[in-house]
């Protein structure tokens, strides 16, 4: 491994390269950071620009959090939505590549964000099935011992939209 | 549901306290007590607001579907004799944040909610897996493992398939993990397959196998075999 004041590889001159893969949660919160090449060879410095990624706040460009939220997705087939998760990945984006100066050195780095983006098309699905609770809201005979005779409909939408399908067993879809 | 000594109808709702009030919804009327009257009165009021919350989520206004959350709240507090609006309140505030990629927030509303208690074994299903998903969307995921096990440690078997979808979590997340599946919840993931009479499916992992289990027992009635006469 090298030092920080140990002699860099060169590409051209002291110019280095760096790219990196970003990963983003939803909450802009970059999860992991990948070295996916590097001209620094594993330098110090490199590992440094890594920790300073890790755990910072990278905002989607404008243009993209406007057009991601007015993405009106289609939802899954119910019979798909054990496999929906409640965050979907962006296309990646690249970002313009930033130049770092310092200690006689020009490092490029060049940023990939994978952005994760919060998943709401388990609302139509799941507000559809509410309504079909709230219209035949009282429990089945057989359910009522272990949930009363009303079901729970507000709650059942919770799950629905948290885990992608509805209860039936706590808010059975039988009239 | 009436009472011996008279013709006075017991709470359709509580079926302890004798009914006072008809509460009427739709084309239906049942006689209640005071106290589940409001009960009845405040879970109409949460759940006629979800279309609406819902939307505000959906369109990214998280702020504005927490305002009319606390609205419904603070509107009904007088009524919420039991709590139940208040643990809907907290649990819907948690999914709303959680939605809007707030995490930090949402583990500190889903603590609060767990201060409020809950009523059963599926009240505390849907909390595990909500702080699970919330704690895994955080990178702590050893933290995630252990809210999913606490809320596992209450068992009932009318709850399995609820229960499949913690195991199923908490597979996947000790795979991730590289941390072996105590066999105490392949136990549980067995008596839930016996419970609906369903074989337990192959796979080459404990993940795989509680995740087909957990498909296999939400395709079938909701009604449990033993239940079904």
């Amino acid at each position: 491994m090298l030092r920080a004041d140990s002699a860099f590889p060169t590409i051209e001159g002291n110019t280095h390269a760096v790219d990196l893969d970003v990963h983003v949660s939803s909450d802009g919160t970059v999860v992991s950071v990948e070295v996916k090449g590097s001209t620094m060879g594993g330098h110090e410095s490199e590992r440094c620009m890594v920790s300073a990624l890790q755990g910072a706040s990278l905002q989607l460009p404008g243009t993209l959090q406007r057009r991601s939220a007015s993405t009106d997705e289609r939802a899954p087939s119910p019979e798909s939505r054990p496999l929906v998760g409640q965050a979907i990945a962006l296309a990646p984006i690249s970002f313009a590549p930033l130049v770092a100066t310092g200690i006689g050195i020009i490092v490029v780095i060049g940023i990939i964000a994978y952005f994760s983006q919060p998943k709401h098309d388990n609302e139509d699905y799941c507000q559809q099935l509410l309504v079909e609770c709230l219209e035949n809201p009282q429990q089945p005979e057989w359910n009522r011992s272990r949930f009363g005779p009303r079901k729970d409909c507000g709650a059942c939408k919770r799950y629905c939209v948290n885990e992608g399908y509805w209860p039936d067993d706590k808010c059975p879809r039988t009239k | 549901m009436t009472t011996p000594e008279d013709d006075t109808q017991l709470c359709w709702l509580c079926e302890r306290n004798l009914s006072e009030k008809t509460y009427t919804r739709g084309a239906e009327e049942h006689p209640v007590c005071a106290a589940c009257f409001d009960r009845l009165s405040v879970q109409d009021a949460y759940e006629g607001a979800l279309g609406r919350i819902g939307a505000l989520d959906k369109a990214g206004r998280p702020e504005e579907a927490l305002a009319a959350l606390d609205a419904i709240l603070e509107a009904n507090r007088e009524r919420d004799h039991d709590g139940w609006l208040a643990r809907s309140i907290a649990s819907h505030r948690a999914l709303s944040l959680s939605l809007a990629g707030r995490h930090a927030e949402a583990e500190k509303e889903l603590r609060g909610r767990a201060q409020l208690g809950f009523v059963d074994v599926w009240d505390r299903y849907e909390y595990g897996l909500a702080m699970a998903k919330t704690l895994e969307a955080l990178g702590r995921d050893a933290e995630a493992v252990a809210a999913l096990e606490d809320a596992l440690s209450h068992q009932e078997p009318q709850y399995s398939p609820t229960a499949m979808s913690l195991l199923s979590r908490l597979a996947g997340l000790s795979e991730k993990l590289g941390r072996p599946l105590e066999s105490k919840w392949m136990d549980l993931a067995n008596a839930a397959a016996s419970s609906y009479g369903v074989a337990m499916p192959a796979g080459d992992s404990p993940s795989q196998v509680f995740s087909a289990l957990h498909r296999l027992l939400r395709s079938r009635p909701a009604r449990p075999p033993e239940e079904r006469g």
